[in-house]
């Protein structure tokens, strides 16, 4: 019991190094032709999440969080940062990320490892974008049309991004065989 | 072509550096300072007056001149955001449509509109950054990450009874913050050996979503395998010394709050409720009326 207690707290204190790390550098935005930018942020949560189990999930999810609460803060880079001052809209909905992402990992882990790790990636990243604009319509600070817009052009393709990422490195992590074989450089 | 500055990661962090000039500032026990940080920057965020925004700026300012660190450097800060700011500012004066009705517009033209409210809506806005910015900075000069550790330990120590992981938890956060450092020169190593083998992480290029994804994959899976390599190379490491958790761990640093620090304590906790108490009760409204009564009382 003792042995995983500390390994929890070591992935969960990494996890969240990397969710800071990808959120003050390039890494952490995959530019889109579209315009905006995908965040690749949320991706060690849902690592996290299901590596570890869901405390560790909640956890990295709220140092994301408050990491969002003072980049936004401190260096805001777009309108929208204004909004995630309040931390009812950067930290609370991204407490749940691990946990539904775990949730899920855990159910569809009985059929196959490879769909459970796709459908993870996709509800972790869902969960957030659910969430952060359903308190964004809650407070009344954009109409729901917009946001029905911003999930789809924003979150579909975030869902997209997160679903292969983690699938990824998970997969390649925990040594799962897939058909495909070596770098792509 | 790469400019060489796309992979100087370091230099993107420039926020919480600490700078030693032992001063009252510093002396103060961290679990003060930390409380103070948090409620200057809930009040900040919750009071919606100017005035009171206008006094926790005076005070954060004269919280800098007492840490003697030079206030240039905490000003620094701003400067990157200032147009951002002002821009985002002239948005809420002129352009946003939920602040006042047309009635007691006092300047519009056609969808513009500027009203009492959008003034104070605007000047909030950069007032409320300039206190939050400039708040973050100071505890961040003064106080280094041990401090701080240290201190969310031992202010969520009365948590343990109940069975909340305080020593844990702020374990975890102490990792990750030592971490960022290692892990931003991984990325930045990655990317620049990842590029000399040809790799081109794919900015502003128009293809296939999935084969612009597949690009990031020679960067994030080395930087997230490494990143769980060092994790748990280091719950092992940690497990061969026979780490515990908190359970009956004695400490080598232990917090005593003095009697000056009680009274820093009480003094920020009396400034920060002033700020909410003059938003509360409207009392910057009454302080306004008094002035243009007395303005009036002073032109006849």
């Amino acid at each position: 019991m003792k042995v995983t207690n500390v390994r929890k707290i070591v992935i969960a204190g990494v996890m969240g190094a990397l969710c800071i790390v990808l959120s003050v550098t390039p890494l952490g935005f995959f530019p889109m032709p579209t315009g905006v930018s995908l965040t690749t942020m949320h991706i060690p949560v849902i690592l996290g999440a299901v590596l570890e189990g869901p405390v560790v999930g909640t956890v990295v999810g709220c140092i994301f969080g408050v990491f969002s609460l003072l980049r936004a803060a401190i260096a805001p880079q777009g309108p929208a940062d204004v909004w995630f001052v309040n931390p009812l809209v950067s930290v609370l909905p991204r407490l749940f990320i691990g946990i539904a992402a775990w949730l899920v990992y855990r159910a569809v882990r009985k059929i196959h490892e490879i769909p459970a790790l796709i459908t993870a990636g996709i509800v972790g990243s869902l969960t957030n974008t659910v969430l952060v604009l359903g308190v964004l319509g809650l407070l009344r600070k954009l109409p729901w049309a917009g946001i029905l817009g911003i999930a789809a052009v924003n979150g579909l393709p975030e869902a997209g991004l997160s679903a292969v990422v983690t699938c990824v490195i998970v997969a390649s992590w925990k040594k799962i065989e897939t058909r495909r074989k070596g770098s792509s450089i | 072509m790469a400019k060489r500055t796309e992979f100087e990661l370091f230099t993107k962090l420039s926020i919480g550096q600490y700078m030693p000039t032992d001063s009252v500032m510093h002396r103060l026990d961290p679990r003060i300072k930390l409380v103070l940080c948090i409620l200057l920057i809930c009040a900040a965020v919750g009071v919606g007056s100017v005035i009171s925004t206008l006094f926790l700026l005076v005070v954060v300012i004269i919280g800098l001149f007492l840490s003697r660190v030079q206030v240039r450097l905490a000003f620094a800060a701003l400067r990157p955001v200032a147009i951002f700011l002002v821009i985002l500012a002239l948005i809420q004066v002129f352009a946003v449509p939920g602040l006042g009705t047309s009635d007691d517009a006092l300047w519009q033209w056609r969808f513009l509109r500027v009203t009492n409210r959008s003034i104070t809506a605007g000047v909030l806005l950069v007032l409320r950054f300039a206190v939050i910015v400039l708040g973050l900075s100071l505890f961040s000069f003064c106080t280094t990450t041990t401090e701080l550790t240290h201190g969310i330990e031992h202010s969520l120590r009365p948590l343990q009874r109940i069975g909340f992981p305080a020593h844990e938890l702020a374990l975890t956060v102490n990792i990750a913050v030592r971490f960022v450092p290692i892990l931003m020169g991984e990325a930045e190593w990655l990317m620049k050996a990842q590029a000399s083998r040809g790799a081109d992480f794919g900015y502003g290029t128009r293809r296939g979503f999935f084969r612009r994804v597949k690009r990031l994959f020679p960067l994030f899976i080395p930087l997230f395998s490494q990143s769980l390599k060092h994790a748990y190379s280091l719950s092992e490491a940690m497990e061969a010394r026979c780490y515990m958790g908190g359970k009956g761990r004695t400490y080598l640093i232990r917090l005593h709050a003095k009697s000056g620090d009680y009274i820093a304590l009480s003094a920020g906790m009396l400034i920060i409720s002033i700020a909410v108490m003059v938003y509360l009760f409207h009392m910057d409204e009454r302080l306004w009326s008094m002035w243009k009564a007395l303005l009036k009382g002073g032109l006849q």
